[in-house]
């Protein structure tokens, strides 16, 4: 059930980038997805136990996962760090076209 | 060896920021960081033994640099060189050759790289540096060129995500060699992740735009190496694990019809070469034994195509074949 709506959360981020008109909309699809994404990774680190991995003889070895959860909290940051760089990229973008509707950027920008 | 090995890998990043720092000595340190590249992959072709490193732990960062890896960190070497030459004396700022040094670093970590999270890295790192490169003109359109290759790749780098964690559920490791044991539809993401960055059959379609809008020295690296950091994966993926050989030849099979098909319809030079670079990429896919070599005279020449196609006075076929080319040689 979790994991269902977890996948959903990453296709309707991705469809969101699909078929949103708007420049703006999109990243913030995009940011939906990837935190589906994230999400995603948390469950399966989840599927042992969901007590912090630190040892100790209480909880009888049923611990998070470590490994996936540190390695999502790279792509965390490098997913922050990219948004902000497009969100930079929209801000310049607006000055020209402040609706920031994908067709009338296209028709200004392609050859 | 390995010491060197990670000084190698540590080193564009710092020699990167240090021009940022000394805008004098831009282009010499930047060709010195590609000189030093070169004459290490000449090094890793010619010594013919496998260099693995695991660092950390079991579940830590793992390289492999190999003759393979050598080919292309040659490649990569040669091409990064050849574009500072070519700006040498025409007033880039240093950002340009931060950017640009920090891309040949992040692209030589890609090439080395043996586990599926160290590779998400060096792509992410990659396309950050390809989106600065490409908008360095700040005009409306590289920004909107830039930022359309930004979302492509971000989000084909989401479904690779899944599929490295599906590939680490059923392994307990994020190394290439799981992919053997992985279910299919890990694979199937991990493949819409590199097919879509390596620009290879239809995932590929979206690479001849931003490929020709890009300025000539940027379209000779994102074609010469960058498009390479997705291929390469693949290419050691194929080797290593026997079950998917056969899926990336097919793909590269397709890729070479497809790209060249297109390409013949092309009336504009930068287009007509990115969508052979489509191609190539496909011909590089099909023998993966011989895919390193290929891989290094693809680079050489498409990158003198694209800078000499920066030279033309036009870039519409028709207009050229009316217009006189200056041959200053």
């Amino acid at each position: 059930m979790l994991e269902a709506l977890v996948f959903a959360t990453v296709l309707f981020g991705f469809f969101g980038i699909i078929f949103k008109k708007n420049l703006l909309m999109k990243i913030i699809s995009m940011d939906v997805m990837s935190t589906g994404v994230i999400a995603f990774y948390v469950f399966v680190a989840a599927r042992n136990g969901v007590f912090t991995p630190i040892l100790s003889e209480q909880n009888g070895g049923t611990y998070a996962d470590p490994v996936p959860q540190a390695v999502i909290l790279t792509a965390i940051v490098i997913g922050f760090s990219i948004q902000a760089l497009m969100l930079v990229g929209v801000m310049k973008l607006a000055r020209n076209t402040p609706t920031l509707e994908i067709h009338e950027i296209e028709k200004n920008n392609t050859p | 060896m390995t010491t060197l090995t990670i000084a190698w890998a540590a080193l564009p990043f710092v020699i990167g920021f240090t021009i940022y720092l000394l805008p004098r000595l831009d282009r010499g340190l930047a060709i010195a960081m590609t000189s030093l590249s070169l004459g290490y992959g000449l090094q890793l072709i010619l010594s013919r033994s496998p260099l693995t490193l695991a660092l950390l732990d079991s579940f830590g960062v793992t390289l492999i640099a190999d003759s393979l890896s050598g080919f292309f960190i040659v490649t990569n070497a040669l091409v990064t060189a050849a574009v500072i030459i070519y700006c040498w004396s025409r007033r880039k700022t240093a950002f340009f050759y931060t950017q640009a040094i920090i891309l040949h670093g992040s692209v030589n970590a890609a090439f080395i790289a043996a586990d599926l999270i160290s590779l998400y890295v060096a792509l992410e790192v990659i396309s950050i540096a390809a989106f600065l490169l490409i908008a360095y003109p700040r005009s409306d359109r590289a920004v909107w060129v830039a930022l359309r290759y930004l979302f492509i790749s971000n989000t084909a780098m989401l479904f690779y995500l899944v599929g490295a964690i599906l590939v680490y559920k059923a392994n307990h490791s994020f190394s290439f060699s799981g992919l053997s044991h992985a279910p299919p539809e890990a694979i199937a993401l991990i493949f819409i992740g590199l097919l879509t960055k390596g620009g290879i059959f239809v995932s590929g379609l979206w690479l001849p735009l931003t490929h020709s809008e890009a300025e000539t020295p940027v379209s000779a690296m994102l074609s010469g190496v960058v498009v390479k950091a997705g291929v390469f994966p693949l290419l050691r993926c194929a080797l290593m694990v026997d079950s998917v050989a056969p899926l990336i030849q097919f793909f590269g099979i397709a890729t070479a019809v497809l790209g060249v098909s297109f390409a013949l319809f092309e009336k504009d030079v930068k287009r007509l070469l990115a969508l052979s670079t489509v191609s190539q990429m496909g011909f590089i896919l099909v023998a993966p034994v011989a895919g390193g070599f290929y891989a290094l005279t693809h680079g050489l020449v498409k990158s003198a195509l694209f800078l000499i196609s920066g030279n033309l006075p036009s870039r519409r076929f028709d207009e050229l074949r009316h217009q006189p080319i200056s041959a200053p040689l």
